[in-house]
């Protein structure tokens, strides 16, 4: 012990000890050599580091290794992430004759990314419903369902093929799950297409009097891969992170240790700020805030896109919409339950459906929805948005007021599809935290004003070793 | 005397387990080298001084002016007070005085 209690000697200054050293030696082969002698010798050299004139970069050098080796060590208690990824193919269906142009197909691909990532919720938690009521183990949906922000899509184009493709992939610390879990997602996915496809037609039959236009199918290009090895995290991150931190906190830790008084006393009062901010924001009732933007997509037939067809403008006909399809929103055509859910849901938060970019080319419904609860809010907001949609369908269907403006909008602009575009997640809109950073950052300047009043001027000389 | 505000409060609210009072107090009866220092707070202030602490508070008290180390050719080199460091001492002994008879008047009548 009385080694490294040398040892720590050594970590004084060097004039320190140059001045100090032998006769701190002697008192150190005296004294008792245990635990708490070992503790008190180190942290004395590390009270005298911070009295000398290069002590910040000393002890920033210092922190910066220890958050280097606190993060390493932590890094390895964050789970590693495999990716799996599939590249789905979007093809015309096999009796589709049009004269698919590069654009059509790409927008056809466009309209199916934005299908899956906007169904993926509710496509999968209604596998898991499904799975349930057949008694079947549903924990690989569950799981999907949990890591559904892990799931990414991305277009790309295959080399010599026709038609667009997408490269969807999912992550999950288990190789085997990641891989399962996206070849899931993906027949369900296609599953959904199919579905999705024959509805289409029936409709665009019922409300047009002719064949649908589209009816793009999921080709799986290439499966769902096992991988080999993680894509993350790099471990060297984790150190480089920590050694900034460090370099960071070593400012802070030397005025602190300088200016013990002033720094305990502004520490104690951005507490009593946090403190104060904090109980004063839980006054403030909690509210969530979620949206989806809702696209107008541009049509996917190519007879109607070559501009002879006198053009409403597009502004024109989607306020119209929103006048007569989706303000007056009744719910119709959705599961009884989840519709009167929604309906209740509604009546207590705060709805809000309006148009944005109405005079760009690219406008979109967004539906807000506030709400106390995070994840009402969160349905709320979808839910508005499937029914606005579920609405649309309907109108097309039968002899409403909103079908006029609809087939008059077809009839100009190509049948035009509304399809959610976004869904971002909730938002808390009650600004606890940053009500909590204001009332810390206020504590901090009124310790500071205070320490202008209160400071008598200070005694010097305590460097006269440092400059021997 | 400016004393510095970290000071001044240390001397108020924990005069019997400050470091550099308490080794002031043991020079008071003699010089001393680090280990008789510590040896010496043990007996008369019950307070085991750790080596670091110890010389964290001789290296600021020198810095002060209110002790001087005595050449010698020991390794253990003593330490005295200077006439600062009495100066010093008799002030805080007399505020610790006034505060203890203040004490004791309102105990008396507590």
């Amino acid at each position: 012990m009385r080694r490294w209690i040398r040892l720590a000697a050594r970590l004084y200054p060097r004039a320190w000890r140059a001045r100090y050293g032998e006769e701190f030696e002697a008192l150190v082969e005296d004294a008792a050599a245990d635990w708490r002698q070992l503790w008190d010798v180190t942290l004395g050299a590390f009270a005298m580091q911070l009295t000398n004139g290069i002590t910040y970069l000393r002890v920033a050098g210092g922190l910066a290794l220890a958050g280097s080796v606190l993060a390493l060590a932590a890094s390895y208690r964050v789970p590693q992430r495999y990716v799996s990824s599939a590249v789905v193919r979007i093809v015309p269906a096999a009796n589709d004759n049009r004269p698919l142009s590069k654009d059509v197909l790409r927008s056809a691909a466009a309209d199916r990314i934005r299908m899956l990532r906007a169904c993926g919720h509710g496509l999968i938690q209604d596998t898991v419903r499904k799975e349930r009521s057949h008694g079947n183990d549903a924990d690989l949906f569950e799981d999907i369902e949990a890591h559904r922000d892990d799931v990414r899509i991305d277009p790309v184009e295959l080399p010599g093929q026709n038609g667009l493709a997408v490269r969807v992939s999912f992550a999950d610390a288990d190789k085997e799950k990641a891989r399962t879990g996206l070849a899931n997602l993906v027949t369900e996915a296609q599953r959904f297409n199919e579905n999705t496809n024959q509805s289409n037609l029936a409709f665009w039959k019922d409300v047009w009097h002719e064949p649908a236009p589209f009816s793009e199918r999921l080709e799986v290009a290439d499966p769902a891969s096992l991988p080999a090895a993680p894509s993350g995290p790099g471990r060297w991150m984790f150190p480089a992170v920590g050694a900034a931190a460090g370099l960071v906190l070593g400012v802070p830790a030397v005025l602190f240790w300088r200016h013990r008084g002033a720094g305990l006393r502004v520490a104690a009062l951005a507490l009593a700020g946090f403190a104060v901010a904090a109980g004063l924001s839980l006054l403030v009732p909690e509210r969530y805030t979620a949206k989806v933007a809702m696209r107008i997509t541009a049509p996917n037939d190519p007879a109607h896109l070559s501009g002879e067809v006198a053009i409403t403008p597009l502004s024109q006909w989607v306020e119209r919409l929103r006048q007569e399809v989706v303000v007056p929103l009744h719910f119709v055509d959705m599961d009884r339950e989840k519709a009167a859910r929604l309906e209740r849901v509604t009546r207590e938060g705060r709805l809000g459906i309006r148009m944005q970019g109405a005079e760009s080319a690219t406008p979109f419904l967004e539906v807000t929805f506030s709400h106390p609860d995070r994840s009402t809010a969160r349905f709320g907001a979808a839910g508005v948005a499937i029914a606005v949609i579920t609405q649309y369908w309907s109108d097309l269907r039968t002899d409403t007021p909103g079908t006029g403006v609809l087939r008059e909008a077809r009839a100009h602009r190509a049948g035009e599809v509304i399809a959610v575009e976004d869904v971002s997640p909730p938002t808390a809109t009650h600004y606890r935290w940053e009500a909590r950073a204001a009332g810390a950052l206020l504590g901090m300047l009124l310790s500071i004003v205070w320490k202008r009043r209160k400071t008598a001027p200070q005694t010097g000389g305590d460097l006269v070793w440092a400059a021997q | 005397m400016h004393l510095d505000y970290t000071y001044r409060y240390t001397v108020k609210c924990n005069i019997v387990t400050d470091p550099q009072f308490l080794i002031l107090a043991s020079l008071a009866g003699g010089e001393k080298h680090g280990y008789a220092m510590m040896e010496d707070i043990g007996q008369f202030g019950g307070v085991r001084l750790g080596a670091g602490t110890l010389y964290g508070a001789i290296t600021r008290l020198e810095g002060k002016g209110w002790i001087r180390r005595v050449e010698s050719e020991e390794r253990r080199k003593p330490y005295r007070l200077t006439a600062d460091g009495v100066r010093h001492l008799e002030e805080e002994v007399a505020e610790l005085d006034r505060l203890a008879k203040a004490t004791l008047r309102r105990l008396r009548h507590a």
